[in-house]
């Protein structure tokens, strides 16, 4: 009796645990989605984890932002050669003094389910982006609208603000100051569905209520696993999509990204380790692109207040070397705007270093000789630094050590977890800080903007010590004014020439290296546009059958 | 019995009390929030507040544990704040199935392989079937999981590619997940086994069952192996926890949508509701595993008296 009741306590357990899994989602992965049945254009696309959010509204990450971008589409684009072009505007114009921007809507605009799409849907979308109850996240490249920043935090009537919709086919946006990459910030202006955003909650957990505007469209959704899109036939310029299904895979471990491709799971790897550069970089499938995007170290200048130190610290970074040791494929950085932001027809960076010559180079022998004329021969009488940085940096972190050295300059290296890096660095307690930044826009001003003076304060309006408050930060903060205002673009250009000029001269930050993304395609696939933003865009993509 | 039974589910509801009580002030003691305002430089600091605001993140921490425990006395665990549009609840329904599917059959595969490995190399000891035995528990034991997983991944998904490397769905993709998972309790049982095999081979009554005769099949596996069993059975109740509740290792590299990868990103991620969620959860499984185990227990061995 006992063995039985024994027996049956065991398979009790069982059962119970397999009752538990009896609900399993049939899911699957990718392989079978992107067998192309019948001759389909099936892209199988990889760029390491799922994002956080997966919809606009609360998402606030690059990682999203791929995705977003190939099922919305916004009032202009990314045309197929990586510049803004009209899209759901066909025809815009600008008032003179170039605040008034007044877009016309596509009348045959259509919501991927079909429903008519028209201007009233953009206003009352931007609007409830911004409402303050809606704590959207994204709203940084909102803010250049009049206003929206006081709608935001319940400061003002939505009538103040600069987004109306005139009649159904016009749309009118006035900005708060002339802005000459306009629209470049309106790809980021979508239009959401708010019949479904606003009475549903869980909408954008499934594709039936996922309902978008761009070339893509949802049709299955499976957490952690993929986010399975088709073309959409209601999008303007269907005709012009080629490809079939548009398949994004999660996958964490950039070793496992690469055995999938490596055996066809996927056909387009984006988050590429070192072994995919190792054993692609020479092929046709490897494909390299600049982003607009640099990683530099901010040094509080209270700690290291003497400009010669500062100098000397850079010059004894030796930036190929430093790429080599980290096995990354970036580009060293010789200055804080990166490439892919052009002056006109040229990159910004090539004119710029032909006008101030170049300005954060290796020199070892200027080095020491900066730190001797500063009073501190081969580092002598300087203390210890401390240098901040994430855990996952801490590569980089030992190879600038080992090359300050070589100069006399001894750094402490305090590594933290990513998710407390941020609030270390806010506190200001640390002498070199690791940083980066990816602009968002084509111009000059998306990456130069992060040192203007109204950033160096605290929120009661005291300066943070840390950062750069001296007779240069001023300099260069009204440089970077004149740039609001300014609407001649070759005068505009050279006053950030000379803004950069400032800013290195006195060297608060120190220039590590442009960011370059790297990407595997599979051949036979073509137009697959990798943007300056590290997005990637398959509207204008293509497979050879 | 029912009087045991009774007694230890108050203990058990003790245990979580300071499980969930304890968990829930050291996640907030240590640095780190789920709403780091640095990491996006342009975002005004004040919507960052507010947002803190609207998952009453602002209020302070004892607070915070007050409106915790009364949401979760309703059986709301709260939404995640990482993962936006999911409550904790959600996340809960779709990993565990998953993780709970390959761990049952991870576990499966480590008793039906361990155990006769185990009986063959205590009755053959010092046989080259004992050594072989030994050299695979051994091997099970000390390679971390991910790099066999990784190793098996290079043979079976790129050089010789007849199965898939990552995803979830038919039973092709539980095949490495599951011999991975398998690998170190199948050593664990292999050596409990043998170990208890030979202990048991060692006592008097064994030596009288075969005096009387008795078919040597008989002898092992009703009156050994049946006695052997029992630190086996011991160690299957935490077994059935750990597995069932996901590898975080495997579950990445495989990428499983189970629970084990939850766990682990939202303790880096400081996603404060799944964190307690999946301990809440975690812990209320190992304590349910371990009381069914007591009680097979007690049928099992007569020597064991749970009632006085």
């Amino acid at each position: 009796m006992k063995k039985f009741l024994a027996l049956l306590l065991c398979m009790a357990m069982v059962a119970a645990v397999l009752v538990g899994c009896e609900s399993a989602p049939a899911a699957s992965g990718g392989s079978e989605e992107g067998a192309g049945v019948g001759g389909e254009k099936v892209i199988e696309y990889c760029n390491g984890p799922q994002p956080e959010a997966m919809d606009p509204v609360t998402s606030n990450y690059l990682a999203y932002s791929t995705v977003e971008y190939n099922i919305y589409t916004g009032l202009t684009h990314l045309g197929p050669n990586g510049v803004a072009e009209l899209a759901y505007a066909d025809e815009y114009s600008v008032s003179d003094d170039g605040l008034v921007w007044t877009f016309h809507i596509r009348e045959d605009s259509h919501w991927s389910n079909g429903d008519p799409l028209d201007a009233t849907d953009w206003e009352k979308s931007m609007e409830y982006l911004l409402r303050p109850e809606t704590n959207a996240r994204a709203l940084d490249l909102l803010v250049y609208i009049k206003n929206a920043e006081k709608y935001n935090l319940g400061e003002c009537t939505w009538d103040e603000v600069g987004y109306k919709a005139i009649d159904d086919h016009t749309l009118q946006i006035t900005t708060a100051n002339p802005c000459a990459y306009f629209l470049d910030i309106c790809c980021t202006y979508i239009p959401l569905h708010l019949d479904t955003v606003e009475n549903n909650p869980d909408w954008a957990k499934n594709p039936e209520t996922y309902i978008t505007n761009g070339p893509f469209r949802v049709i299955k959704i499976v957490d952690q696993s993929g986010f399975y899109c088709e073309k959409n036939p209601y999008y303007y310029n269907a005709e012009e999509v080629k490809i079939d299904k548009l398949n994004f895979n999660w996958i964490d471990d950039q070793a496992v990204e690469f055995s999938a491709y490596v055996n066809g799971t996927i056909n387009v790897s984006d988050n590429l380790g070192p072994q995919s550069d190792a054993t692609y970089a020479s092929t046709e499938e490897y494909h390299k692109a600049s982003r607009i995007g640099v990683r530099y170290l901010t040094i509080n200048t209270e700690h290291i207040p003497d400009v010669r130190v500062r100098k000397a610290m850079s010059y004894a970074v030796d930036r190929n070397m430093l790429l080599t040791i980290t096995q990354e494929t970036h580009e060293p950085a010789n200055g804080l705007v990166p490439y892919g932001i052009h002056w006109g027809d040229k990159q910004f960076r090539e004119v710029a270093d032909e006008k101030h010559g170049v300005l954060a180079y290796y020199d070892i022998e200027k080095a020491k000789e900066l730190l001797s004329e500063a009073g501190y021969p081969n580092g002598e009488g300087l203390p210890t630094y401390t240098y901040i940085c994430k855990n996952t940096d801490t590569a980089r972190a030992q190879a600038l050590q080992d090359m300050w050295k070589q100069i006399g300059v001894n750094v402490d290296i305090v590594p933290y977890e990513s998710s407390v890096y941020w609030d270390v660095f806010d506190t200001e307690d640390w002498d070199i800080g690791d940083d980066n930044w990816t602009g968002d826009y084509d111009d000059p001003n998306t990456n130069l903007f992060l040192w203007e003076e109204y950033r160096e304060h605290n929120d009661d309006g005291s300066p943070k010590d840390a950062h750069w408050v001296n007779d240069q930060a001023k300099e260069y903060d009204r440089l970077l004014k004149q740039t609001y205002v300014e609407t001649n673009n070759e005068t505009r250009m050279n006053l950030f020439v000379q803004a950069e000029t400032v800013i290195l001269g006195d060297m608060p930050v120190i220039p590590i290296y442009y960011y370059n993304d790297t990407i595997l395609i599979k051949p036979g696939i073509t137009g697959v546009l990798k943007s300056y933003l590290g997005h990637c865009f398959f509207e204008y993509a293509d497979i050879a059958s | 019995m029912s009087r045991y039974i009774v007694k230890r589910l108050a203990a058990a509801f003790i245990s979580m009390f300071f499980l969930i009580t304890i968990t829930f002030f050291l996640m907030h003691a240590i640095p780190g929030g789920p709403f780091s305002a640095g990491e996006r430089k342009n975002l005004n600091p004040k919507i960052v507040e507010a947002i803190r605001a609207r998952y009453g993140l602002d209020q302070p921490v004892w607070k915070q544990y007050v409106n915790y425990i009364s949401k979760l006395i309703q059986g709301d665990m709260g939404v995640s704040y990482k993962k936006t549009n999911y409550t904790v609840n959600e996340l809960l329904a779709t990993g565990f199935p998953v993780s709970g599917q390959v761990g049952i059959l991870a576990i499966v595969v480590a008793l039906i392989l361990g155990i006769p490995l185990g009986i063959i190399s205590a009755l053959k000891r010092g046989s080259l079937a004992d050594m072989g035995a030994m050299v695979i528990a051994t091997i099970g034991i000390s390679i971390p999981t991910f790099v066999i997983a990784l190793l098996l991944m290079y043979v079976f998904c790129m050089k010789w590619p007849v199965l898939p490397s990552y995803g979830w769905g038919g039973i092709k993709y539980l095949i490495l997940p599951v011999f991975c998972m398998s690998l170190s309790p199948m050593a664990n049982v292999t050596r409990l086994t043998r170990s208890s095999m030979l202990e048991v081979s060692r006592q008097e009554y064994i030596k009288t069952a075969r005096s009387k005769g008795l078919p040597e099949g008989v002898v092992i596996f009703k009156h050994m192996l049946k006695n052997a069993l029992l630190p086996v059975i011991t160690y299957i109740g935490p077994l059935v926890a750990a597995l069932m509740t996901g590898s975080f290792a495997i579950e990445r590299l495989f990428m499983l949508p189970g629970m084990g990868r939850y766990f682990v990103n939202a303790v880096s991620d400081r996603d404060y509701t799944v964190i307690m969620g999946m301990t809440i959860f975690y812990g209320a499984f190992v304590m349910l595993c371990t009381l069914l185990v007591d009680i097979a227990y007690a049928f099992i061995d007569p020597r064991v008296r749970i009632t006085r």
